[in-house]
């Protein structure tokens, strides 16, 4: 994953695609998008700020009625996002 | 987004439709997804559809019809229409069966579908450069 428009374009796609599946699959697919960030030595805070563009480009075109449904959703795939530098940061017990 | 028994859904996002077919539809069901399409793009003036059919293992002649169909009644209500997804299998078994999409556009996943739509519309609100005689 590069950073820029690029991995923009990518994010986007791929939350889309969430949205759309709300499935493991796409689930699966945010996880891949954070453990490529994490390899890429890509920081959590740069793609927080990706996710939260994302987000609010699609909260922008979103009807009322399904704000909850979108928000819901924009979770689970973030923390899905996150769970590799989850891991990464997690202390072995003992 | 429509949240249906999940057939299908279809998202809109800005002057895009994204259709995707979850399972294989019967005859009643692609009329019924071609009809909703159809009159979603009047409904919010939409100018790019995309229908992703990634999870589909298979599209018979009759699906490979509709998307056509579809791609050319979209054209007539003013949107461009491009195919998401198709697998690998699918492809090849297109090919064999000498099913196809006729002129519609096609991409490999959602990304460069909207990567095609975007480069469409920006050469759409980009005015030609006039030569002068």
């Amino acid at each position: 994953m590069i950073t820029g428009d690029a991995a923009r374009r990518n994010y986007h796609a791929a939350f889309l695609g969430h949205l759309l599946h709300r499935d493991e699959a796409s689930l699966r697919t945010g996880y891949e998008i954070g453990r490529r960030a994490v390899v890429e030595g890509v920081s959590m805070l740069e793609l927080a700020k990706i996710h939260h563009q994302v987000f609010r480009d699609v909260l922008a075109e979103t009807r009322p009625t399904e704000l909850d449904d979108v928000a819901g959703a924009a979770s689970e795939f973030f923390l899905e996002v996150l769970a590799t530098y989850h891991m990464t940061h997690q202390r072995p017990s003992n | 987004m429509d949240s249906g028994p999940a057939l299908v859904s279809i998202l809109r996002q800005g002057p895009y439709l994204i259709a995707s077919i979850h399972v294989a539809l019967d005859d009643s069901q692609l009329i019924k997804f071609q009809q909703d399409l159809i009159h979603q793009i009047g409904q919010y003036r939409s100018r790019g559809v995309i229908i992703d059919v990634a999870a589909l293992d298979v599209l018979d002649s009759f699906a490979a019809r509709t998307l056509r169909n579809i791609a050319e009644m979209a054209r007539l209500r003013g949107a461009i229409t491009t195919i998401a997804g198709i697998q690998p299998d699918v492809a090849f078994a297109m090919v064999e069966l000498g099913l196809d999409t006729g002129s519609v556009h096609t991409a490999l996943d959602l990304e460069g579908a909207l990567e095609y739509l975007a480069g469409i519309n920006h050469n759409a609100r980009t005015p030609r450069q006039r030569s002068g005689r």
